[in-house]
């Protein structure tokens, strides 16, 4: 399979090659064999096969990256700038998470001062019946709110 | 308490009577015999409670539940100017090292379909972000310059993802046009009297008329209840904008008053998630003056001590459907407002603010 892609690279169907690409004669006794072969693997006139190698092996190919001094550097600056940026929302999502658990601590640790034998504190730190996810209407977050208008006003009685 | 007592060696527990203490001295065990009795009609004589060693004093502050009920965020998160800038760079760029769109491929010849695409294509041609990276001579040009992005129609300013919605619809060939002449010519509608659907504004009425009560306003971020009243000794005696608070009864736990408190005092037309049993945040604060301590209350009964202020706990909630109703409210607020992080800042004090802050989310 390989071996016969390798021979079609470069191959561009008739119909789309600029007139002035295309051979002067396409019968010569020595390679009738070697284009007969391409022919028949390229799938011969079949426009299908010839659109799928045309869309993989296009002549127009990207070109490389190849950048001056000052463009280089600007880059480099954007790509720098980027992961300053990220690192920084990193950071404080790291702190703000960081703020929140210890707000909670600081909560558990007054609890168990208030005098009732730690009570309230065992009542609040035990897991029994948790476990179940309880918040079965969020919304997930998307790029536009829904058809409703953004928020359900009409949810009566509890 | 009883089995802690039994626990202990018999020689400490003269030790912990003090009015039997002073009149006795250390005897041995084949001595204890000769003792008890004499033991036992002193305590009969002079009945006093022992102090128990384990007993910590209740603290002389009203236990109060807070709860903090937030809206999380409906929407995703307005894109910073700079981020929007380094996606459009990072675009051009991998237009810049992509295959040619080879449109033969994808669109029949002779299709509607293909008609559709290059009309399209004419269209997008002529916008003034367009960029063909294969361009001999310009594809090089693959940078905007600085503040040309709104200019380019690259930037709709933070929060606007529906104009860029209507160049793309514009542009991008998807077939929705045929299928809403076809479905409008099945229904016997007129042709043309709809659009493809587009996305819903972000920004929306709540949010231009600034109607604090509205649970669709603000989107992107959380919104946190705040509920004014006249609550006896409010921080420093001060009434205003406050996180909705009460104190517990009986021998109900946190979460529990929680419970209670938030249909009591802000209606049940409210779906309403309580997370977990933990306190998310506490605040402590002194009256304006002591107040008496209640007999009715078994554990001041027991201490009657001053009751110098109060300490909060909240619990987080997160309502899900409904709105706030303080019509029957048993609590006494007047008036309640859903709002930002930043906004609840101006509004309650700072020494409230600052024992809040922590336990919210900033977005």
């Amino acid at each position: 399979m390989s071996r016969i892609l390798q021979s079609l690279q470069g191959y561009v169907p008739s119909l789309l090659r600029p007139i002035s690409q295309k051979p002067a004669s396409r019968v010569s006794t020595s390679i009738t064999q070697v284009r007969g072969k391409k022919k028949s693997s390229r799938g011969g006139k079949d426009p299908r096969i010839q659109l799928i190698h045309y869309s993989l092996y296009h002549p127009l190919t990207p070109r490389p990256l190849k950048f001056s001094y000052l463009r280089h550097l600007r880059h480099w600056t954007i790509h720098r700038a980027w992961q300053l940026y990220k690192a920084n929302m990193r950071r404080e999502r790291e702190l703000e998470l960081e703020r929140m658990y210890n707000s909670i601590r600081d909560s558990c640790e007054k609890l168990k001062t208030i005098g009732d034998g730690g009570r309230l504190y065992r009542i609040a730190i035990s897991k029994q019946g948790l476990g179940q996810w309880g918040g079965i209407g969020t919304r997930i977050p998307t790029e536009a709110p829904g058809r409703n208008g953004g928020w359900d006003y009409t949810y009566k009685n509890q | 308490m009883a089995s802690l007592r039994s626990a202990r060696p018999s020689f400490l527990r003269p030790l912990l009577n003090p009015t039997a203490a002073s009149a006795r001295t250390f005897t041995t065990s084949a001595e204890t015999a000769s003792t008890t009795a004499s033991i036992s009609s002193e305590t009969q004589n002079a009945p006093t409670k022992p102090i128990d060693i384990y007993h910590v004093p209740r603290q002389p502050y009203h236990l109060s539940t807070g709860i903090v009920l937030s809206r999380p965020p409906l929407v995703t998160r307005d894109l910073p100017a700079f981020e929007q800038a380094y996606y459009v760079y990072q675009r051009r760029l991998d237009q810049r090292l992509a295959l040619p769109f080879t449109s033969a491929f994808y669109f029949k010849k002779k299709t509607v379909a293909e008609e559709e695409y290059k009309a399209k294509k004419k269209v997008r041609e002529q916008k003034p972000w367009f960029y063909n990276p294969y361009d001999r001579h310009n594809g090089f040009k693959d940078e905007i310059p600085a503040g040309q992005l709104s200019k380019q129609g690259l930037w709709f300013g933070a929060g606007a993802p529906e104009l860029g919605y209507q160049e793309l619809v514009e542009t991008t060939p998807s077939g929705e046009e045929k299928i809403m002449e076809e479905s409008q010519s099945a229904l016997g509608v007129a042709a043309g009297k709809t659009a493809p659907e587009r996305p819903y504004p972000r920004e929306t009425e709540a949010d231009r008329t600034g109607d604090f009560t509205k649970l669709d306003r603000k989107l992107s971020r959380t919104l946190y209840l705040l509920v004014k009243g006249e609550d006896e000794g409010f921080a420093g005696g001060k009434r205003g904008w406050r996180f909705p608070t009460a104190r517990l009864q009986g021998d109900e736990s946190l979460r529990q008053a929680a419970e209670r408190i938030l249909p009591e005092a802000c209606g049940t037309n409210m779906n309403t998630w309580f997370v977990g049993n933990v306190p998310i945040g506490h605040h402590q604060y002194d009256y304006p003056s002591p107040v008496a301590p209640d007999p009715k209350l078994p554990h001041e009964k027991e201490d009657p001590v001053p009751i110098l202020g109060r300490q909060v706990f909240y619990m987080k909630a997160r309502i899900l459907a409904g709105q706030v109703d303080l019509a029957n409210s048993k609590h006494g607020f007047k008036d309640f407002a859903w709002v930002t992080k930043e906004e609840l800042r101006k509004v309650v004090g700072r020494e409230y603010y600052i024992s809040n802050m922590n336990m919210l989310a900033s977005r």
